[in-house]
C-alpha cells in the first residue's frame, strides 16, 4: 500500500483508506432465502419521513403481489406473500416514530372468499392494473413498481425522468462493495449475472445512453458472455474505501479512460447499484415486483455472516439469529460500518432500503479531544475538502462560509472521523450543518447545540445520522 | 505525544554520552522547568487539555537539545520557561501556537545571553569518559588535524576542547589561496572534524545537534509511525544541499583579509565541493530542525503541498541565513520565518474540492 502511494499504480480516486474486514467476510457463492412464517410488518414510512396512504382495510385477505399502499411521489407498497392485513402500528424508535402494517398468514380458503378492491383512489387504480394483464412501457413498469435507490431514498423513476429527455452519456452499474465484508453486491453478480447485465442494458436503451460500464471489484469472477449480449464494457476497480460512493467511482472510471473515446462530450453519466438493476431486470422482462431484497449481516458480533434473500417487513431479529448473534455484542448498525446508524434490535424491520446489518461485539466510548493539525483528515478525503477548516467553521457557526468552501461536496464518507486521532466526529458535525443550511431541521433546537434534541429532530435517510461506529458511538442512540 | 517523547529521549542519550551529566542536568532542568511552567498556565487560564503536559516536557527538553554544553543551569530554565509560556500559552496553548515554542525559547535565550553561548571552540568529552566524565574538566585544546576522537584517549582530563564546526565553517578565515581561489580542502583538514566523528556525534556543539545517525534514526521511526510525512525533511535537507552547493560563500582570502566569493559549484575538485556540502550537513541544526522542528504539527502546513512548499523555502532560506547573516541560530531562525508564513501558505494550497463535471 505505501509503494502504491509513493508511484501512483492504481487508477483509483485521491484519498481514501483501505479497511479491514470487520469480523469474518459473508461468503459469495451462498445467497439464504429465508421465509418468515409469522408476521410481516411492512413499513409504511418513508425514508423521507411521510407515511404512505393504506389502501386495504384491515381483515381483508390479499395476494402476493397486490399493492397496499402508496404515495403521491411514486412510492408503493406491494404484499410480499399472501396474507391478511391487521392493523396499522405504531412504534418508536431512534429516529422518531415509524408506522407499519402487519400482514398476518393466512392459508388458502381465506384467499379464495376475499374480495378484490373497489376503492376510487387515484393511487389504488393505477396499481390494480396488475403487471400481469396489460403490456407497459419500461416507464410504467418502473414507475408502478416502485423501486426505490438505496442512497437516496427517492423512486428511481423519478430519476430517470429527469433524464430521460436529456444527455445521458453512460449508465455505470456499481458493484463495488462498501466494505470488505459488505460484498453483496459481488454475490448477486455471482449468482444472477445475468439479470444485472440485462438491467443495466434496459436502462441504457430506455435513457438512449451512448455506452454502459459496469465496473466490479478485481477479484470478482462472473460470466462475461452477458456483458457482451448486452453491450457492456466491464472494468475492475480497486477496494479503496468509498469506492462505492458515486462520486468517488467516477472519478475511478475517468483515471482508467474508459469514458475518453466517446462521440458526445457532454452530458450526464447515472450510476446504478446492482441491486436496483436486478429489480428492474425482474420488473421489465419478468413482471416481478420487488419485495424481496438481499440483506447483508456480518459483523464480528455474529458467527455465520451471510447474504439473506428475505422479504420487506421481516424482523431483523430473525434474520441476527439465524446469523448466530452473540446474546454479548454491543449493538446493531444499519448500514455500514462508518457512516450507519445503531438500531433498537426488537423494533427494526426490513425496509424497501435496507442494505446491510453490522453487529458489534464491543464498541469503545471515546471522548472527543481539540484538534492538533495533523492533516490525516485532508489527506485521505476523498472528495478533496480540509474537513478540519469545516470542523472549526462549523463549530464557530459560519455555515455560509463552510458552504462556501465545500461543504457540499463532502460524501459522508466518514473517513475523517475514522483517522482523526484526536477522535473528533467530524462527519456527524457537517451532517449537522447541511441540515442547518438546507432547513429540514429544527433550528432552535440545533441552536441550542443539544446533541439529544438534534437527534429527534432530524430527518430520515436522506441525510443520515452518523456515528463513525468503528470507532466510537455517541451515548444518546436511545434518545 | 509519549510516542514523540519516547522517541526524543533516545536523542537526549546521544547528548548526554558526549556531553557527560552536565547535559543531562540541564536537559531534566529544562524539562521541570517546562513542565511547571506549564502547570501554572494551565491554571492561569483555566485549561485543561489532555496532550499538553507531555507536549510542555517535549519543549523543555528540545530547548535543551538546542543549548550547547557549557549553558549555566538558569539559562536553561528559563529558555524552556519562556517557551511554554510565552511560545505556547501566549498563542493559544497546544494546536494554536503559530511558531515553534522551543524555538522561541532558544531566540530568546539567544538574545539575552547569546555572548557566552557562542564561541568557536567547544568542549567534548574523550572515549574513555562517555556518559559520566565532567564536561567542564575537558581541558585539553587539540586541533582537528591532530584529533580523531574514535581513536585519540585522554587520561589525565575529561576531554578536549576543539573548534566547533558549525562556527567555523561560517566564519572562513585566513584561508590561502591557491591559484586565486581559497583552498577550502586545507582549511577543512585543519578546521574540521573527520566526517565519521560528525556522523555519531563526537563533536563539540549543542546538545541534541551533533549525532547526526540518532536523529535519521528517529526521524525515519517517527515517519514510519506516520507522526511526519518523510517527504518534508527530505525536501528541506536537499534543497538546503542544493543551495549551499550554488549560492557563492564569502570568505576571507589571505593574511590581507580580502573578501572574495567562492562558488562550490565551480570549485576545481568536485570532491572539495561533496565534502563542504556534507559538512554543512551534518554541522549546526540543521538535521535536527529538519526531522524534530520542522514537523511539528501545530506550526506546519497542514496540506500536503503546503507542507513541500515550506520545506522549499525553509531550506533556501537557511542556506541564506547561514551564508550572509551574522544570526548564531540560522537553521532554526529559518524555521520561524516559515512558521510566520504557514497560515498564508495554507490558504494559497488549501484543497478546492473535486473537480469533475459528470456529478451525480
Amino acid at each position: 500500500m505505501i509503494l502504491r502511494k509513493l508511484y501512483r499504480l492504481d487508477s483509483d480516486f485521491h484519498g481514501g483508506i483501505y479497511l479491514r474486514p470487520l469480523g469474518n467476510t459473508p461468503r459469495v457463492d451462498f445467497i439464504v432465502s429465508v421465509d418468515y412464517a409469522e408476521e410481516l410488518y411492512l413499513p409504511l414510512t418513508t425514508p423521507a419521513g411521510e407515511t404512505l396512504e393504506v389502501s386495504v382495510k384491515p381483515g381483508q385477505a390479499v395476494q402476493t403481489g397486490q399493492l397496499l399502499g402508496g404515495d403521491a411521489q411514486g412510492r408503493y407498497l406491494y404484499a410480499p406473500r399472501d396474507g391478511i392485513v391487521g392493523e396499522t402500528k405504531v412504534i418508536r424508535n431512534s429516529e422518531g416514530q415509524s408506522v407499519l402494517l402487519v400482514l398476518k398468514k393466512s392459508s388458502r380458503a381465506e384467499i379464495a372468499d376475499g374480495d378484490t378492491n373497489d376503492q376510487s383512489d387515484q393511487i389504488a387504480s393505477i396499481g390494480s392494473l396488475q403487471l400481469h394483464g396489460q403490456q407497459l412501457s419500461v416507464e410504467q413498469a418502473i414507475a408502478i413498481s416502485g423501486i426505490i435507490e438505496p442512497d437516496t431514498g427517492m423512486p428511481l423513476a423519478a430519476r430517470l425522468a429527469e433524464f430521460v429527455g436529456n444527455d445521458v452519456m453512460a449508465v455505470v452499474a456499481n458493484a463495488a462493495p462498501v466494505e470488505p465484508s459488505l460484498n453483496a453486491p459481488i454475490a448477486i453478480l455471482h449468482h444472477w449475472s445475468e439479470q444485472v447485465f440485462a438491467g443495466l442494458g434496459i436502462l441504457k436503451t430506455y435513457l438512449k445512453a451512448d455506452s454502459a460500464v459496469m465496473a466490479h471489484p478485481r477479484r470478482v469472477t462472473f460470466a462475461k458472455q452477458f456483458a457482451c449480449e448486452w453491450d457492456v464494457r466491464c472494468v475492475a476497480v480497486g477496494e479503496k474505501y468509498p469506492q462505492a460512493s458515486s462520486a468517488s467511482l467516477l472519478r475511478t472510471l475517468e483515471r482508467t479512460g474508459v469514458f475518453r473515446r466517446r462521440r458526445r462530450k457532454t452530458g450526464a453519466i447515472l450510476v446504478f447499484d446492482v441491486q436496483t438493476l436486478r429489480s428492474v431486470e425482474r420488473v421489465v422482462l419478468e413482471k416481478q415486483l420487488p419485495t424481496r431484497r438481499i440483506v447483508t449481516v456480518s459483523g464480528d458480533g455474529v458467527a455465520k455472516p451471510a447474504h439473506y434473500f428475505v422479504a420487506i417487513g421481516t424482523p431483523v431479529k430473525y434474520l441476527l439469529d439465524k446469523s448466530g448473534k452473540y446474546p454479548d455484542a454491543s449493538s446493531v448498525v444499519s448500514g455500514s460500518s462508518m457512516t450507519g446508524k445503531a438500531i433498537d434490535i426488537d423494533s427494526a424491520f426490513i425496509g424497501p432500503i435496507s442494505e446491510s446489518f453490522i453487529v458489534l461485539d464491543h464498541v469503545a466510548q471515546l471522548q472527543p479531544e481539540r484538534c492538533i493539525r495533523c492533516g490525516w483528515c485532508l489527506d485521505d478525503c476523498p472528495a478533496r475538502i480540509d474537513p478540519a477548516r469545516m470542523l472549526q467553521l462549523i463549530e464557530t457557526r459560519q455555515y455560509h462560509r463552510a458552504a462556501g468552501l465545500g461543504l457540499f461536496d463532502c460524501l459522508e464518507c466518514g473517513i475523517c472521523s475514522y483517522t482523526c486521532p484526536s477522535r473528533l466526529r467530524i462527519m456527524d458535525e457537517i451532517i449537522k450543518a447541511k441540515q442547518i443550511l438546507r432547513g429540514n431541521s429544527d433550528n432552535q433546537a440545533l441552536r441550542a447545540g443539544s446533541t439529544k434534541q438534534t437527534l429527534r429532530a432530524s430527518s430520515g435517510k436522506q441525510t443520515p445520522q452518523a456515528n463513525s461506529t468503528r470507532q466510537t458511538i455517541t451515548g444518546e442512540e436511545e434518545s | 505525544m509519549r510516542t514523540t517523547l519516547s522517541a526524543l529521549v533516545f536523542i537526549g542519550l546521544a547528548g548526554v554520552c558526549f556531553f557527560g551529566y552536565h547535559a543531562l542536568e540541564l536537559m531534566v532542568v529544562s524539562v521541570l522547568a517546562g513542565l511547571f511552567t506549564d502547570m501554572i498556565a494551565n491554571r492561569i487560564r483555566q485549561e485543561h487539555q489532555p496532550g499538553s503536559k507531555t507536549h510542555s516536557a517535549i519543549m523543555g527538553l528540545l530547548v535543551a537539545f538546542t543549548l550547547p554544553a557549557n549553558t549555566p543551569i538558569y539559562v536553561a530554565m528559563i529558555g524552556a520557561s519562556v517557551s511554554v509560556a510565552v511560545g505556547k500559552h501566549f498563542f493559544g496553548g497546544l494546536g494554536h501556537y503559530v511558531w515553534h515554542p522551543a524555538l522561541i525559547g532558544r531566540l530568546v535565550v539567544q538574545l539575552f545571553f547569546g555572548k557566552e553561548l557562542s564561541q568557536s571552540t567547544g568542549a567534548i568529552l574523550s572515549r574513555e569518559h562517555i556518559f559520566f566524565g565532567d564536561i567542564s574538566n575537558a581541558v585539553r585544546e587539540m586541533s582537528w588535524f591532530n584529533l580523531d576522537w574514535l581513536s585519540t584517549t585522554c587520561h589525565d582530563v575529561a576531554g578536549f576542547v576543539a573548534e566547533q564546526p558549525a562556527y567555523m565553517l561560517r566564519s572562513l578565515k585566513s584561508l590561502t589561496p591557491i591559484n586565486g581561489s581559497p583552498d577550502i580542502g586545507q582549511y577543512m583538514l585543519e578546521h574540521l572534524p573527520p566526517l565519521s566523528n560528525c556522523l555519531i556525534g563526537a563533536v563539540p556543539g549543542s546538545l541534541g545537534e551533533t549525532s547526526a545517525l540518532v536523529i535519521v534514526v528517529v526521524g525515519l521511526y517517527l515517519a514510519y509511525r506516520g507522526y511526519i510525512h518523510w517527504q518534508l525533511p527530505m525536501l528541506f535537507i536537499a534543497t538546503a544541499l542544493i543551495a549551499t552547493v550554488l549560492c557563492p560563500v564569502m570568505v576571507d582570502l589571505g593574511p590581507s583579509a580580502e573578501r572574495v566569493a567562492w562558488f562550490p559549484a565551480l570549485t576545481a575538485d568536485p570532491l572539495v565541493a561533496i565534502t563542504y556540502m556534507t559538512y554543512q550537513l551534518l554541522s549546526g541544526g540543521l538535521l535536527l530542525g529538519a526531522f524534530v522542528f520542522m514537523t511539528d504539527m501545530t506550526c506546519r502546513p497542514i496540506t500536503r503541498q503546503g507542507q513541500l512548499l515550506f520545506a522549499i523555502c525553509a531550506g533556501v532560506l537557511t542556506v541564506i541565513y547561514r551564508y550572509y547573516s551574522s544570526i548564531e541560530i540560522p537553521c532554526y531562525a529559518a524555521i520561524l520565518t516559515m512558521n510566520t508564513f504557514s497560515p498564508a501558505i495554507d490558504r494559497l494550497t488549501r484543497p478546492r474540492g473535486r473537480k469533475d463535471k459528470n456529478r451525480r
